[in-house]
């Protein structure tokens, strides 16, 4: 007599090809990166149009931003709700968005509709939040 | 449960120094404070958690050798497992030890027919290496010969490296409740990593349990080369007052993580898409560690249930 307390359901794990292809898709000619972060700025997954760049030191400063913004938000406005940060620099653009728990940033070029970036960013953002929340579960 | 295992040979062929080696956390150097095992010394290895390995650890000095088929033959012949005969490579009576192990498979045949036989063909450090292949050829094919109507595997084995992990990973192996299970649940862990290769190691004695490979790799020496590696760098670890729990290890061809796993496992994912990053791989090794615990967990009780 076989006797399982425990039900054994199958483990939720991420295809990391799959996300890369997904961030891939998201790409056009204005957009330079697109990444994938934890909370505490540790790559999930990357596309880098710039060689030149590391994508990690992007993403350790990405998260930084972040955590900035959440700990003021929480000080002055009294939430800790915060949806995107845009920032609109001189050598490029960049949206930081929230997808259950984790960080999805997009950079861009200069010359980019930053309209478009956070359209897009949305769009990611809301297809990802699902799956990567179920991810999140099984920890 | 428990599975009993015989560990003998003549006196001084290294019994006890590979059984302290591979279970007792001792480094071979340690080994030379041995002395001669006094009759029988037995011991109990937890293995995998629930695994109990009965190991009994034969005194080789002649007065207890002829005590073992005379009066306490029935005793500790009977429901043997695993015998693992230990033969040192440069003995010089190869005729009497011969006579020992024929004596000893007899009473095999008689009160455990079903016991797997394994031969080490120890201290093959002592030849010169260009001679070792052949050595042991050579004493592979008396002994199978002497063996039968038994089967048995032989192994060449020294305690200065890693050949000591193979005889032991393969000995253990068959010793395992439900592996099978496990290889196919590594399977597919293997598949939706896109990992080149996932070792499972049993977590006290580093012994390769169980892997999935998915590329080929030329070397298939690896796995205990990186038992003996990894055991040693835990233990000088624990003589830190550390406890060894994780490493990655990175280059322009691979990367590789070794993470604590299940209660009793270590595992080990190989993958040659660098550009993947440890995060992601980390996070799918973390969320199935939950699930090989209960695949575990399931595994030992139910083989339980099953004796």
């Amino acid at each position: 007599m076989n006797d399982y307390d425990n039900e054994v359901s199958s483990p939720c794990m991420l295809k990391t090809k799959v996300l890369h292809e997904i961030l891939n898709e998201a790409h056009s000619s204005d957009i330079v990166g697109i990444v994938l972060m934890t909370l505490e700025g540790s790559l999930v997954a990357y596309t880098n149009r710039n060689t030149d760049e590391d994508s990690t030191s992007s993403a350790a400063i990405a998260s930084n931003i972040w955590s900035s913004y959440v700990h003021l938000g929480q000080m002055v406005l009294y939430s800790d709700d915060l949806d995107m940060i845009m920032i609109d620099g001189k050598d490029g653009q960049v949206v930081i968005s929230n997808a259950a728990n984790m960080l999805l940033c997009i950079f861009a070029k200069p010359s980019a509709a930053m309209g478009l970036i956070k359209a897009k960013a949305q769009i990611l953002c809301r297809h990802l939040d699902k799956p990567l929340r179920s991810l999140k579960q099984q920890g | 449960m428990k599975k009993k295992v015989l560990l003998m040979g003549k006196s001084e062929s290294g019994k006890t120094s590979m059984r302290s080696i591979i279970f007792a956390n001792y480094i071979a150097r340690d080994t030379r404070r041995l002395g001669a095992t006094i009759d029988v010394e037995h011991s109990h290895v937890r293995f995998l958690g629930n695994l109990v390995l009965n190991i009994w650890d034969c005194g080789g000095q002649e007065a207890f050798m002829e005590n073992y088929f005379t009066s306490q033959r029935d005793n500790i012949f009977r429901n043997v497992e695993v015998l693992i005969y230990v033969f040192d490579v440069e003995s010089s009576e190869l005729e009497k030890d011969m006579h020992y192990y024929q004596t000893c498979l007899e009473a095999i045949l008689q009160n455990s027919p079903q016991a797997r036989i394994f031969c080490l063909i120890h201290k093959m450090d002592l030849v010169q290496e260009d001679q070792r292949e052949a050595i042991f050829r050579e004493r592979e094919e008396d002994l199978k010969r002497l063996s039968r109507p038994l089967e048995c595997t032989c192994f060449r084995t020294s305690i200065w490296d890693e050949t000591l992990y193979k005889a032991w990973s393969s000995i253990v192996y068959l010793l395992i409740p439900n592996i099978s299970n496990l290889e196919n649940n590594l399977k597919k862990f293997t598949e939706i990593l896109e990992a080149d290769e996932v070792l499972l190691f049993e977590k006290a004695t580093f012994l390769v349990i169980a892997h999935c490979q998915v590329k080929q790799h030329h070397d298939i020496h690896r796995f205990e080369k990186i038992s003996n590696i990894i055991k040693q760098f835990k233990l000088s670890c624990s003589k830190m007052q550390s406890n060894f729990q994780s490493m990655e290890v990175r280059n322009s061809e691979f990367a590789a993580y070794v993470e604590e796993f299940t209660n009793n496992t270590f595992v080990m994912v190989v993958i040659s898409d660098i550009a993947i990053p440890s995060t992601a791989l980390l996070i799918n090794i973390k969320n199935a560690r939950k699930y090989f615990d209960k695949i575990e967990k399931n595994d030992l009780r139910s083989g339980f249930h099953g004796e």
